[in-house]
């Protein structure tokens, strides 16, 4: 299926996982926050979060800044 | 034993208190702009800052590095900020964010009102103040130097007001001392000057004037020596601190000899 990841369409299996996602494309999980349709997904929900065709996920982490 | 052995007094300071954390240090310093991440360590290492500020981005998919590989946040007390916001709303979505990676509850509150001043939009910047204390954020709000919404910000709960003394990154020091002032009369929250400091002796005048503390990037970190300028502002901070805690002489307009007159 596909999602849309930090703006790109990307491919994944059915059915994935947000913490299998991050894993899939190597995404570090430390000091990161992820943003599934809009809305914050907890933590602790990763694991358990299932995607599906179209969804847009954003997952942030810190830069430089003043 | 000499006189003076007798009346050495404590001049420590108290710590500044945001909220529910406290710093030793009263300047907040920014992580952007750096030419390299070993001249931002130095530079914030020499600037002898508790907090540092850090931006809310997407992840580079496929970056190795982290901006944490280099900020001890056993040392640092890290504030996210959401720059780059225009409306509440996208500033409220990014305090989540930030909020969710576990990193702290505190947030520097920007949400601009105009591309090319920078300058904050008063109206949004309450509205999201608003909310984000509601919603339990420790919110260091960033905003013009007008008294009356610095008022009204602190009125909604924020636990610092940061009044700009320039706009960002222009560097030209503290622009209105009269507001600042003003700012200052009633103030029940720190009050932080946050943007537009281009050299030790802004940092300075801030301080004197009572500010509890400075909030500063480009004019670190795009300095020609940005460590040795951290420093520099380093000093400015304290020396400005103590002057203001000293309370300075009035100006008069004729002068006074300092030693006694000539009796011989």
């Amino acid at each position: 299926m596909k999602i849309t990841l930090n703006g790109e369409l990307k491919e994944c299996p059915d059915g994935i996982t947000v913490e299998k996602l991050l894993d899939l494309y190597k995404i570090d999980k430390n000091r990161t926050a992820v943003e599934l349709n809009l809305q914050v997904v907890p933590r602790k929900e990763h694991s358990s979060r299932i995607l599906k065709e179209a969804d847009v996920l954003e997952v942030i982490t810190f830069v430089g800044g003043g | 034993m000499l006189a003076v052995d007798k009346i050495v007094k404590n001049i420590e300071d108290k710590k500044l208190k945001v909220g529910r954390y406290e710093f030793t240090s009263r300047l907040f310093v920014g992580t952007g702009k750096y030419s390299s991440m070993e001249i931002m360590v130095d530079a914030l290492e020499a600037s002898g800052t508790d907090v540092v500020t850090v931006a809310v981005r997407r992840v580079k998919i496929s970056e190795t590095t982290s901006l944490f590989d280099y900020i001890d946040t056993k040392k640092y007390k890290i504030l996210p900020n959401t720059a780059g916001c225009y409306s509440a709303d996208e500033a409220i979505r990014t305090a989540h964010l930030a909020r969710e990676t576990g990193i702290s509850d505190m947030i520097k509150l920007e949400v601009l009102g105009n591309e090319k001043t920078l300058l904050p939009d008063p109206v949004e910047t309450l509205k999201a103040t608003q909310i984000l204390v509601k919603e339990g954020f420790t919110v260091l709000v960033y905003t013009s130097d007008d008294p009356i919404i610095a008022k009204k910000l602190e009125d909604a709960g924020a636990a610092s007001v940061m009044p700009a003394g320039a706009p960002i990154g222009s560097g030209q020091g503290i622009l209105n001392k009269n507001n600042i002032r003003i700012i200052l009369e009633s103030a029940k929250v720190p009050i932080l000057v946050d943007a537009g400091v281009g050299t030790a002796s802004d940092v300075t005048i801030a301080m004197e004037l009572g500010c509890d503390g400075v909030l500063l990037n480009s004019g670190i970190a795009l300095a020609k020596d940005p460590v040795r300028m951290a420093k520099a502002m380093k000093l400015a901070c304290e020396s400005g601190r103590l002057a203001f805690l000293s309370g300075r002489i009035p100006k008069k307009l004729y002068a006074k000899a300092s030693s006694p007159e000539k009796d011989f």
